[in-house]
């Protein structure tokens, strides 16, 4: 009850940030250039052709379900777009409630330090969660529409692009209890969103000497498991659609499920952590 | 039970880089707060005042000893559902209209329905904020958001509350309906824990007082025992006193001073006290009044502040 009262004040408090607006806004532009840019011309009851703003989208033999190809190119394409995004207008949620004056408030009430934390970062993938839900089902419903193909594993891309966010947020919620700054939160998430996952992904490809000696494959390894998988899980969704794209098999390995669980107990690590230095935190 | 006890309650901060220094907000303080008495900590800037407030509501932890409220530790949150507490420089959630903020924290402090509704009616009433009961808190005045801060601090009809500060930029009239919700929160058997500054309304409220330095009680007892009369008149009086009269008045009582053109006078014999009026009407002087100077809780706190030695 206390949880939900805090989680649905954090919702309102981004959507009343602008933000989380800019976040809607584009989704809702790329829905309607979806929606306008779209034509399918069926042979034989049959989608035959597919173009997008009268440009053909090349179709091969195998070809199954064209929603697929739509949702890779705007879903699967903006993905990382939508998880930067998603940081920026969810970063400031913690260390805003850690501000003296504020932190007095919430912990001069019958909650938990646990309970308190967790409503806020529940909070925060809420917020993202619902504007995701916004983006994927409307895209669901405009892709059904056009096309006839109701691809319902849009859905079940959303529940782990929801589970991505969430992992991220937890780095970040460790992060603003031990900084309480936004901009450290911004910093070091976006360094490990767009370099450092990539590297421990690549490192053995990259020409660095430093980067292929024992040291650095321990640091590379604590950091592969200890941080969320960022490269594998965004890889894990695209493979979603990239595999209903063609009968051809394209794909060595079916769907992984395990960048996704380890992700998630790194996440719970990495929330634990915040919490018990939220608790022993003189405020 | 007492509703605040502290044994010996110690709080040092280590600050700077690499947490080398210290800071010891509080030392040893041991301070019991009666059940329906009006409490007020009072000290300096920096005496450890808001320090000792947030270890008794759990928010900093204590270095060494022990802090309870209502019988229980400090720790245990759950006790929270019967205390009230308005923080110094409280920010609460902009987005929320003065109304919204009373029903967010409301439904923290466990309460719901038609019940915390009345209470939200009842308390923007108490502090006279209803006309802004809608309007965003983002656009209150420093006043506005204090009274708002105080009805927060009462939403949950708390039997113990903790004020820091509660009259922090508010207007004279609005300090005195403080002062007022605070007495009748007494007379409802409430025990108000007060921070404060202005000793003025301090001496005006609370039934007892302590006074904080350097993170040590250096005094507390009830308001009385710090105003109580001073041993001694004040004359005033119209005419000059020469040095001939001074030395001729002090013969008769040696406790005769001269201070600022007003004369002092020991209260101890009463007999002395007439002859030296006597001595002056003969002079010519035109005695305008004497009175009993019965010092304010300021001169206390200022003699007691400047008295101890800084450490
Ligand atoms: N988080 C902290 N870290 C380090 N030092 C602190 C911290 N909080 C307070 N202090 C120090 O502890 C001492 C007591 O501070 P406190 O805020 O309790 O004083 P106060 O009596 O409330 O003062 P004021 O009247 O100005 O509100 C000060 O020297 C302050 O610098
Ligand atoms: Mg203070």
């Amino acid at each position: 009850m206390k949880l939900l009262t805090i989680v649905w004040n954090t919702i309102y408090e981004s959507i009343t940030r602008v933000t989380l607006l800019i976040y809607l806004a584009i989704g809702t532009i790329i829905m309607m250039v979806v929606l306008f840019g779209l034509r399918v011309e069926y042979a034989d009851g049959k989608p035959e052709i597919l173009y997008l703003f009268g440009n053909e989208i090349p179709i091969g033999d195998g070809f199954i379900d064209p929603s697929s190809v739509i949702f890779l190119f705007t879903i699967g394409g903006s993905l990382m777009g939508m998880m930067l995004f998603g940081m920026f207008a969810t970063a400031g949620i913690i260390p805003s409630f850690l501000k003296r004056g504020t932190i007095d408030i919430y912990l001069s009430k019958p909650i938990s330090r646990l309970h308190l934390l967790f409503s806020k970062y529940l909070g925060g993938v809420s917020a993202i969660g619902a504007a995701l839900l916004y983006f994927y089902f409307g895209m669901f419903l405009i892709v059904g529409f056009t096309t006839g193909f109701w691809n319902a594993s849009v859905m079940y891309v959303w529940v782990l692009s929801v589970l991505l966010f969430a992992t991220v947020y937890a780095l970040a919620s460790f992060l603003a209890v031990i900084s309480r700054s936004i901009g450290v939160v911004l910093i070091f998430v976006y360094l490990h969103l767009f370099i450092l996952s990539d590297i421990i992904v690549k490192y053995e490809t990259i020409p660095l000497p430093f980067l292929q000696t024992k040291t650095a494959e321990v640091i590379i390894t604590v950091l592969h498991y200890g941080l969320p998988q960022i490269q594998p899980m965004v890889q894990q969704l695209m493979g979603i659609f990239e595999r209903q794209t063609t009968t051809i098999q394209i794909m060595e390995n079916g769907f992984d499920m395990m960048p996704f669980v380890y992700s998630l107990l790194s996440g719970t690590f990495l929330f634990l952590l915040a919490y018990v230095k939220f608790r022993r935190t003189d405020y | 039970m007492y509703p605040v006890e502290t044994r010996q309650l110690t709080k040092i901060y280590a600050s700077g880089l690499l947490k080398r220094f210290e800071v010891r907000a509080l030392e040893e303080v041991s301070i019991n707060v009666s059940p329906g008495e009006i409490f007020g900590l009072l000290g300096p800037n920096g005496a450890g005042k808001t320090t000792f407030v947030r270890i008794l509501l759990g928010i900093t932890h204590p270095t060494s000893g022990t802090a309870a409220v209502l019988g229980e530790p400090a720790t245990n949150y759950r006790i929270k559902k019967k205390i009230g507490f308005l923080p110094e420089n409280h920010r609460y959630p902009m987005h929320l209209t003065g109304e919204g903020v009373l029903r967010y924290f409301g439904r923290l402090s466990g309460m719901g329905g038609s019940h915390l509704k009345k209470r939200i009616d009842e308390l923007l009433h108490i502090v006279n904020m209803n006309q802004w009961r809608k309007m965003k808190i983002r656009k209150y005045s420093k006043g506005m958001l204090q009274r708002i801060g105080l009805a927060q601090a009462l939403i949950n009809d708390p039997e113990l509350i903790f004020l820091d500060e509660p009259t922090d930029g508010v207007d004279p009239v609005g300090r005195k309906e403080i002062r007022d919700i605070l007495k009748h929160l007494r007379d409802e058997g409430k025990t108000i824990f007060l921070n404060s500054h202005l000793l003025s309304e301090v001496e005006v409220i609370s039934d007892r007082v302590a006074i904080l330095k350097n993170g040590r009680v250096i005094k507390s007892g009830t308001v009385d025992e710090f105003t109580t009369t001073a041993d001694e008149y004040e004359i005033l009086y119209d005419g000059i006193i020469d040095d001939d009269l001074l030395a001729l008045i002090q013969a008769i009582d040696g406790s005769v001073r001269l201070e600022n053109g007003i004369l002092h006078v020991a209260a101890g014999n009463k007999e002395s006290i007439n002859s030296v009026l006597d001595a002056l009407r003969s002079h010519g002087i035109f005695v305008k009044s004497m009175s009993q100077r019965k010092s304010t809780l300021e001169d206390s706190f200022i003699n007691l502040i400047n008295e101890e030695p800084k450490q």
